[in-house]
């Protein structure tokens, strides 16, 4: 049976296609990534490259780790980003870290503040009843694998978040899902994954997989990137 | 017949060594990762072999009418394999017939002087070890498995690799030894830890009915490999997963493949960090003695097509010989018929 699905507040029309990380492990530089470029006028996608790059610096974490979120916000605040096009993505992780960084000139920087709110449900309903998409960091479990055909996740009987899959999702629009109080989710692995690469999750699955919350803030002025600094 | 005991060492491990060039062992083991099957070499060789209880002895080795072998059943896979070569050591090097209890064969530390002085035993000894557990095997597993030198000092490498020569834990630390890998005092320490704690520590916090079996540990270093193990061992399959995006390997097969899965875990040893990769550790047990090929995928679920990392070994957990022919004699005349 197709759950009724009731919209309250969509913010899709900020963003463009649900982008790909691949096999990388950079879901956070993406979600970062994409909330900024989503609360940009237009949608013109930044570069998630640049971003983990300087948050994986920041962290002195390699490329094959996954992100901090405090080092990822520092560096959208203090470094800023620039368009995907000047420096896009890798497929895959780079082998040689010494040479893993942006060509010389990737062109201008966008800075954006951002801020760790309190990880709830509710707070991520607020933001997006205030027109804020916001990231969620949740332990994942089986099921958000595999989201139903209408694109709802649905957990199987005791299914229980696992706390090492450590994934992070934008959440951009907020509603009902058979009644039930539920967050639509962007993801980073591509358009095949639920509906055009976004799902529906209840209160029920987000609440006890959560672990924080970001939203960002202003624009700040970013430095412009050279390679000799 | 060897007339001292240098003799007698020197002769057993040269006439493993001439076996394994005559029966093309080394060539065909080269790659794969096993252990050498010690029971094919003998069907090879048309040595009449059988296995039945035999009470109070662990084998034996006949020469009237025509040279034969018999091993005993209930023993545990490692020591029928060793018992097997000792007893094919006492045919090759056309030894008088020989009757082995557990004194002789477990009892007495391998390549130790020979109580009787007449050096057959020792001969025997070491044919068997050099047959089963040549240097240049233990060269292969190490470098498939990436261990140093300096890893065969932790008790959990050289249990692993004992599973994969097919010996037990002590002898492949006493053959560590004899090749000058580990010194006499490493050794030593190696001794003193038994496989329990390790099978325990690999198994976390699945608690099998006993710990006699054996617990394998696979990785992606396993890939393409040949693991022969008994119906009562565990597995442990640890391999690195990108969970987080979005892939995952599908453990659907094993199940298929006649296996019972025990706990499916996924592990980190970076709490801070968002997205990384994860250990995912599934623990299985083989049903029915299962024998075939498992093939697992780490893919997308919904990129079924587009794996992005493969795992694929032969397995064989039929073991430990039966009553009546050997496995591979048995597999021989199905085949045939």
């Amino acid at each position: 049976m197709i759950p009724e699905i009731k919209i309250a507040h969509d913010l899709r029309h900020l963003f463009g296609p649900a982008r790909d990380q691949g096999p990388r492990p950079t879901c956070l530089a993406f979600a970062a990534s994409d909330t900024h470029a989503g609360t940009r006028p237009g949608w013109d996608p930044l570069s998630c490259e640049f971003a983990f790059w300087r948050a994986q610096q920041r962290g002195r974490r390699p490329p094959s780790s996954g992100a901090t979120l405090g080092h990822m916000l520092e560096a959208l605040r203090l470094d800023g980003q620039p368009y995907e096009a000047g420096w896009p993505y890798l497929p895959a992780t780079p082998v040689d870290v010494d040479n893993w960084a942006p060509p010389a000139t990737p062109g201008p920087m966008f800075g954006r503040d951002g801020h760790e709110g309190v990880a709830s449900f509710a707070a991520a309903q607020a933001h997006l009843a205030n027109s804020v998409p916001v990231m969620l960091l949740m332990m994942l479990s089986p099921s958000f694998f595999t989201p139903a055909v209408h694109g709802v996740v649905v957990a199987a009987p005791g299914e229980v978040p696992q706390p090492a899959v450590r994934h992070a999702v934008v959440a951009v629009a907020s509603g009902e899902v058979g009644g039930e109080a539920a967050i639509l989710v962007r993801n980073s692995w591509g358009e095949g994954w639920g509906i055009d690469g976004h799902a529906w999750l209840t209160e029920a699955f987000v609440t006890p997989r959560l672990f924080a919350l970001a939203s960002l803030g202003g624009d700040v002025v970013a430095p412009l990137y050279s390679k000799a600094a | 017949m060897a007339q001292d005991y240098a003799g007698a060492v020197r002769a057993g491990a040269m006439a493993a060594s001439r076996l394994h060039r005559d029966l093309g062992i080394r060539d065909a083991s080269d790659g794969a990762g096993g252990a050498i099957d010690v029971f094919a070499a003998i069907y090879q060789l048309d040595l009449p072999l059988m296995l039945r209880p035999l009470k109070g002895l662990m084998g034996a080795f006949l020469n009237d009418p025509c040279p034969g072998i018999l091993i005993g059943t209930g023993w545990r896979m490692n020591i029928q394999r060793f018992t097997a070569a000792h007893e094919l050591g006492h045919c090759i090097l056309k030894h008088k017939p020989s009757l082995d209890d557990e004194d002789q064969i477990l009892r007495r530390v391998p390549l130790t002087v020979d109580a009787r002085n007449d050096y057959q035993e020792t001969e025997a000894d070491a044919f068997a070890v050099g047959f089963m557990l040549p240097k240049w095997l233990i060269v292969g597993h190490c470098a498939r498995q990436g261990w140093r030198t300096v890893d065969l000092l932790r008790p959990e490498v050289v249990y692993q690799l004992s599973l994969r020569v097919g010996a037990s834990y002590e002898a492949t630390c006493r053959t560590l030894e004899r090749y000058g890998l580990v010194n006499v005092d490493q050794r030593d320490v190696l001794s003193k830890t038994k496989p329990r704690p390790l099978k325990v520590e690999l198994l976390r916090d699945y608690q099998p009915a006993n710990y006699k079996g054996d617990v394998w540990l696979l990785t992606d270093r396993d890939q393409g490999a040949r693991i022969e193990g008994s119906r009562d061992d565990l597995f442990v399959v640890r391999l690195e997963e990108r969970s987080t995006a979005g892939y995952v390997w599908n453990f659907d097969e094993l199940q298929t493949s006649g296996f019972a899965l025990l706990r499916d875990v996924r592990e980190s040893d970076d709490p801070e960090g968002v997205g990384g990769p994860v250990a995912r550790r599934v623990t299985a047990a083989p049903e029915d003695g299962p024998r075939g090929r498992l093939e697992l995928a780490e893919r997308r679920p919904w990129q079924p097509n587009a794996p992005i990392a493969k795992l694929s070994l032969d397995f064989d957990f039929s073991g430990p010989e039966e009553l009546g022919l050997s496995r591979v004699e048995r597999r021989q005349m199905l085949e045939a018929a």
